[in-house]
């Protein structure tokens, strides 16, 4: 029921229908969020099999906000919805074949007033009423917002469906207190360190996705403790980092594996003809 | 050989096509502006364009057409004129203005462009400003591979020589990368655990110091590749999703130099900037980067 009414929000936005497609399998999605600006508020539409993160993204840039991003571990079919490819479907008929989370469309709109994009406070304010437009969106998973401070917030994977269809509360993996030695280190040999140890403790694979492999390997920093929450290492290290840096926790289900990346915060600009380009935030 | 930089500033600096009444709506001019600068060390050439042709809907046998290109640097320099040709016809000039930038010195650059009808006299002007700063910049960059990343060996080191043809030392200033375009990224579907990868991450390296202390001239080392574990991802779970291999990131690099006056910076590739690509295939890593001045490419097998 739930991924049939993201797939009735997506309509909107999308222009293929999965049923009626062999390339695509799952409907296809706006290439990235809009942020649209009216007298007194704005309205972010997003379209992805992560619409939330998608949006978050498009926010991001519009106010060159550092948000972070976590997926909650989906794992039932009321999250999850088939992409295998049929040729690939063919020469593996025994194999079981590969999914994609079940987003679709979501929209929300908030207040925006001249300190929104500068103000922590605007900012919390605004990423929670997209948090709670997203979580009665009928999109997949439910979400919660956690201020790290310093004006760097995260939205994360608070809830799943279960195999009957019901919410299911998770814990984030990121809160899993892990103990890493006290050393200095590049900043790529903590982040794997933090990973390592991370992975280790929650049973659970968390492997490295994109990186900033100049400013990691190019920057010493001295990170560590006991049964200290993984989020607090990875905070504690970026802060010792030039770059401004958010990162993107995916979890992918197929090979119960998150990916944590790390990238590099951007300002999305347009020129005189309306083009948009992004330059990183230094 | 001075000329080896060429990177283009507002390339398009305007475009004029305009329906006009000049000659009671007898013509519609089709005309733009382009700028442009070469730096070698502390050489500059800025170059101001004005080309196109004018659509006529009258009889103007007798009339004749030229343009004209304005290129003054602080006071220096002045129009370039093309020959007169029919009302129709495509014209095209360039004023140059070449001249040896002082560093800390900030240069005002003044364009335009007109067209001018032998009948109407000039129908379209229009024009711009910037500034150029005086500054020691390379007109070539080189690039060999260092080698592989310790714990992701699907990570390749790239090692640059910056250089021009007075044989400057550039040691000690700071080269800044940025993106000069947006990427690709053929690997990435809606399915993936990592977001698209369409964008340099902002690095920034001192001439002749950090990983390449010794090397005169030299800065890096620049990594570019997907880590060994978005390699086995990619490699299992593309092709079930409907994605061959390879498949792989571009990135475009942008990269500046610091001047020596605070806060200024100049960029030195070319517009397009450098290409720097990551290539997954079933049993190796391919990664690429292609500079002002060639390339070099690294086959890992993984």
């Amino acid at each position: 029921m739930r991924f049939l009414l993201a797939v009735v929000l997506a309509t909107g936005f999308c222009l293929a229908n999965s049923e009626t497609q062999t390339q695509d399998r799952v409907p296809r999605y706006m290439e990235r969020a809009e942020v649209n600006h009216s007298t007194d508020s704005a309205t972010v539409s997003a379209s992805d099999s992560r619409p939330l993160a998608q949006a978050v993204t498009a926010l991001s840039e519009e106010y060159a906000w550092t948000i972070d991003f976590e997926d909650p571990p989906f794992y039932s079919k009321h999250d999850l919805v088939d992409d295998t490819a049929p040729e690939w479907r063919a020469a593996h008929p025994n194999v079981p074949g590969v999914t994609v989370i079940g987003g679709g469309g979501f929209r929300t709109r908030f207040p925006e007033t001249a300190d929104t994009r500068l103000s922590a406070a605007e900012e919390e304010h605004v990423l929670d009423i997209v948090v709670s437009d997203y979580n009665k969106s009928g999109n997949p998973g439910g979400f919660s917002l956690i201020n790290e401070g310093n004006g760097r917030f995260a939205v994360v994977g608070s809830h799943v469906s279960d195999d009957s269809g019901q919410e299911e509360a998770v814990p984030s993996i990121l809160d899993t207190a892990i103990t890493v030695p006290t050393e200095a280190r590049n900043g790529l040999q903590t982040i794997s360190a933090i990973l390592k140890a991370l992975a280790t403790k929650s049973q659970t694979r968390v492997e490295l996705g994109l990186m900033p492999w100049n400013a990691l390997v190019r920057t010493e920093v001295t990170v560590g403790g006991q049964n200290i929450p993984a989020r607090a290492l990875l905070l504690q290290t970026l802060s010792l980092i030039k770059t401004t840096l958010y990162w993107r926790l995916y979890y992918d289900n197929d090979v119960k594996t998150y990916a944590f990346s790390l990238l590099p915060l951007r300002k999305a600009t347009n020129d005189a003809s309306g083009k948009r380009t992004t330059v990183l935030v230094r | 050989m001075n000329r080896v930089i060429h990177f283009v500033l507002g390339s398009l600096t305007l475009l004029l096509a305009c329906s006009t009444s000049h000659g009671q709506g007898c013509f519609q001019p089709h005309f733009s502006i382009y700028t442009s600068v070469v730096r070698d060390g502390y050489n500059i050439d800025a170059a101001v364009t004005m080309q196109g042709y004018t659509t006529i809907n009258c009889n103007m046998a007798s009339a004749t057409h030229k343009v004209g290109a304005e290129n003054v640097i602080s006071g220096t320099g002045g129009w370039t004129y093309s020959g007169s040709g029919c009302p129709s016809c495509y014209f095209s000039v360039t004023g140059n203005n070449t001249f040896t930038g002082v560093s800390d010195q900030i240069y005002n650059w003044v364009w335009d462009g007109e067209a001018t009808c032998s009948i109407f006299g000039t129908f379209l002007n229009s024009g711009g400003g910037g500034s150029l700063p005086g500054c020691l910049v390379p007109s070539t960059e080189t690039t060999a591979v260092a080698g592989v990343v310790v714990g992701n060996i699907t990570v390749t080191a790239f090692d640059q020589q910056i250089s021009d043809t007075a044989i400057d030392n550039f040691d000690g200033k700071m080269i800044v990368e940025s993106d000069a375009a947006t990427g690709t990224d053929s690997c990435w579907g809606t399915w993936s655990n990592k977001p698209q990868n369409t964008g340099v991450t902002g690095g920034n390296w001192p001439v002749g110091g950090g990983q390449v202390t010794g090397e005169p001239n030299h800065w890096g080392w620049d990594l570019v590749g997907w880590s060994t574990d978005l390699v086995t991802y990619y490699r299992v779970q593309a092709p079930a999703h409907g994605k061959p291999l390879p498949c792989g990131f571009v990135n475009y690099q942008a990269l500046t130099i610091q001047c020596t006056v605070a806060g200024t910076t100049v960029t030195y590739t070319p517009s397009a900037g450098n290409k720097l690509t990551a290539d997954i295939y079933p049993g190796y890593v391919n990664n690429c980067r292609y500079d002002i001045s060639g390339w070099a490419c690294r086959e890992t097998p993984f």
